[in-house]
């Protein structure tokens, strides 16, 4: 009787990870990542560029691009011409999971702590995370918007200091001397190394 | 006579930081409307530059001469240094160093008002020196309830209302402001190795200190080179990021 019932419960669908709230979106794709790194089907060296094909998979939906680039830009996406807005978001992207991907390929078994969910809109949240390693502890926090459907990251801020925010001063002091398509050209050599 | 030439720097210091004080610059007046409220909300422009670097001249000079060091001297030092020390004895390193700081943390959280730091600071520091040998290991970094961030002079002016002033870049010491400089040579005045005797010892554990963060952070330096479009802004954004989000905590 007693297996009969466990049988049951093993034919029932497994639970779908809810992505609605911010917190489990952001654990789900954490999780994923993780599997991936430590899975022992990727160990051999040879199975390292599928082992990043499917990291990158799951990179792919994590960040809001246009988020990403406006806010980047701040004052200076209202100079960008639309065209020059479709060019610049890909690559911003491109550039955001280059080095999002970079940093994971470095994980050596730390674990990650969910702290907090601050809820600050209905349309804005972040989740405060930390890293531990044996001998450190790392704050990284995630800011997320919802456009539609899914929750989205639009900014990563590790140890106080914000992604986005490193990368507006930057193109900030580029734009005071350069044009657009310049910051453009730039990007492009930047993602193609 | 030590003393009074401390307190003159100290001085001519607060004079030259309220001179920068009043050059605050001025919020932009473009915000992307499109993106709404919440584009305010999260990047107010105050806290997000430009910061003052009113020396960028002569900081631009010292921070290609930092990392023509960092690449060229620090970096093979570093190689034979790593490779001599394992992970875990150079996390010992800085675990001994920074329980060791912790009066100058105490100071300063007391000029703050902040007593729950104070007994946050106290408890790890007892714990980790006395189980955790000497404060060789950070026992108390898995317990949340004890992390506090850690406080110190340059935070306790902020505190009591002055302002970073400009950005300066130090030969081999590395980023800094004028305020956070100042406090800096307040604090050591406090730290426990600048009681240590003889001179030369003091100094060789100091150095011991500084070059051991310093190899801690060279990955971090490394990457952030790698990933910026404009070094010296990158890593101005870096250093006043990290010291505000200090400040606010």
């Amino acid at each position: 009787m007693r297996i009969l019932f466990l049988f049951l419960i093993m034919l029932l669908p497994a639970p779908a990870v809810s992505q609605d709230n911010p917190t489990s979106y952001i654990r789900a794709n954490v999780d994923k990542v993780v599997n991936i790194l430590t899975s022992p089907e990727y160990e051999a060296e040879t199975n390292k560029t599928e082992q990043l094909r499917q990291i990158e998979a799951v990179v792919d939906n994590f960040f809001d691009a246009e988020e990403l680039s406006k806010r980047s830009l701040g004052q200076y996406w209202r100079i960008f011409t639309p065209e020059q807005k479709q060019e610049f978001q890909p690559l911003f992207l491109k550039l955001i999971k280059q080095v999002y991907l970079k940093k994971s390929i470095t994980y050596n078994g730390e674990v990650v702590n969910y702290n907090q969910e601050i809820i600050k809109s209905d349309t804005l949240a972040e989740v405060h995370t930390t890293v531990t390693s044996p001998d450190l502890n790392i704050p990284i926090i995630y800011y997320m918007i919802r456009k539609d459907v899914s929750w989205k990251v639009y900014d990563v801020s590790v140890e106080n200091v914000s992604l986005i925010k490193n990368y507006r001063s930057q193109f900030r002091s580029i734009l005071q001397n350069n044009s657009p398509d310049k910051l453009i050209a730039t990007l492009r050599d930047k993602t193609n190394e | 006579m030590n003393k009074r030439l401390l307190l003159l720097c100290l001085a001519l210091c607060m004079i030259l930081l309220q001179g920068c004080a009043g050059k605050k610059s001025s919020p932009s007046m473009n915000q992307d409307v499109a993106a709404g409220q919440e584009y305010e909300e999260t990047y107010g422009e105050e806290e997000n530059g430009p910061y003052p670097d009113q020396l960028e001249g002569f900081n631009r000079g010292v921070f290609s001469f930092n990392d023509g060091f960092i690449t060229y001297v620090f970096t093979p030092i570093d190689t034979v240094y790593t490779g001599f020390f394992p992970p875990d004895i150079r996390a010992g390193f800085g675990n001994f160093y920074r329980n060791l700081g912790y009066p100058v943390r105490l100071i300063n959280a007391l000029l703050q008002f902040k007593f729950d730091k104070m007994a946050k600071e106290t408890a790890s520091f007892a714990l980790n020196t006395f189980f955790g040998v000497g404060g060789l290991f950070n026992i108390t970094h898995n317990m949340p309830s004890l992390q506090s961030s850690p406080e110190d002079f340059s935070q306790t002016l902020a505190f009591y209302g002055l302002d970073s002033g400009s950005y300066l870049v130090l030969p081999i010491l590395g980023p800094t402001t004028l305020r956070d400089a100042v406090g800096s040579v307040a604090d050591s005045f406090a730290h426990p190795l600048s009681f240590v005797t003889p001179d030369s010892a003091k100094y060789a554990l100091i150095g011991h200190d500084r070059a051991n963060s310093a190899s801690a952070k060279l990955p971090a330096y490394k990457s952030i080179k790698e990933e910026a479009f404009d070094h010296y802004t990158s890593m101005k954004d870096v250093y006043f990021q990290y010291r505000i989000g200090l400040e606010k905590e």
